[in-house]
């Protein structure tokens, strides 16, 4: 005579299948990415900023105005490779870099960092 | 002679099956609860990214194009000499040819600017038509060789 175990749990196979089917249910729930299009404004608004620049030919003074005036706090810049404008990002950021000559062909190398956060 | 069982328990009898069948709704009605509310977030996000990108477009063009028929397509200085337009130099002058545009449910309800270091701001285009839908987009421009802010806001119908 062979003793059962009354005291085991054993799914039977209904509700195996229903276990599975409720999470295949739950995996095919997905959230659509949202787009957006913040990514391509601060490129084109950094170019804005280097493309006035070179026609003013601006001090330091004014490179750190004008980007203050465009991005706030969120935005840094050096020119020849000296921080003159310093914000930290905590995420991710965009670069936009250039090369201007003023009217005595001396180059100045700007590079303009905004956070996208 | 027939025996006829008369089940007294009904059809369904097993304890596990009732609760296999309230999973199985309930999994259901998860999903379809879900589902709706993806094809309302991504009809949402169709529609905000629809008004992002006519609005960048639209002043990305009015800030680097000239446009004689309408200055909102472009306002820029031409330079009649070198043949070539000026990107992100306006001129002010361009600011009284500002006309309506309207692209498939989107429309520019107000375009305005104000010199830097100056908190005063000047409307130099707005429309009638309201709308709670609404986005601006900020660029940096010279007007008449000083530096300004220009402000492009775009809607669409609700």
């Amino acid at each position: 005579m062979s003793k059962k175990n009354q005291r085991g749990f054993v799914f039977t196979l209904e509700s195996t299948i229903a276990i599975l089917v409720f999470s295949l249910l739950l995996l095919t729930i997905s959230f659509p990415a949202s787009n957006s299009m913040t990514e391509l404004l601060v490129i084109q608004q950094a170019n804005d900023l280097l493309k006035v620049w070179s026609v003013t030919y601006p001090s330091n003074n004014e490179i750190v105005f004008d980007t203050r005036e465009l991005f706030g706090s969120k935005a840094s810049v050096s020119v020849d490779r000296i921080k003159i404008l310093n914000n930290t990002c905590f995420g991710d950021a965009v670069s936009s870099e250039a090369i201007l000559l003023d009217d005595f062909l001396i180059e100045r190398e700007f590079v303009i960092n905004v956070c996208l956060d | 002679m027939s025996i006829i069982h008369n089940n007294s328990r009904g059809i369904i009898f097993s304890f596990d099956i009732i609760i296999t069948f309230i999973i199985i709704l309930f999994g259901i009605t998860v999903f379809v609860f879900a589902m709706h509310n993806n094809t309302n977030l991504f009809v949402k996000n169709v529609d905000d990214f629809f008004l992002e990108e006519k609005t960048l477009f639209v002043a990305d063009s009015f800030i680097k194009n000239f446009d004689p028929t309408n200055a909102l397509l472009g306002a820029c200085v031409v330079d009649l000499e070198k043949r070539r337009v000026k990107n992100n130099e306006l001129t002010s002058a361009n600011f009284s040819n500002l006309k309506s545009l309207e692209i498939e449910g989107f429309f520019v309800k107000r375009v305005s600017y104000r010199f830097l270091g100056n908190d005063r701001e000047q409307i130099i285009y707005s429309s009638a038509r309201q709308s709670k839908n609404c986005l601006s987009v900020k660029r940096f421009v010279l007007i008449d060789g000083t530096k300004a802010l220009v402000l492009v806001e775009g809607c669409i119908d609700e």
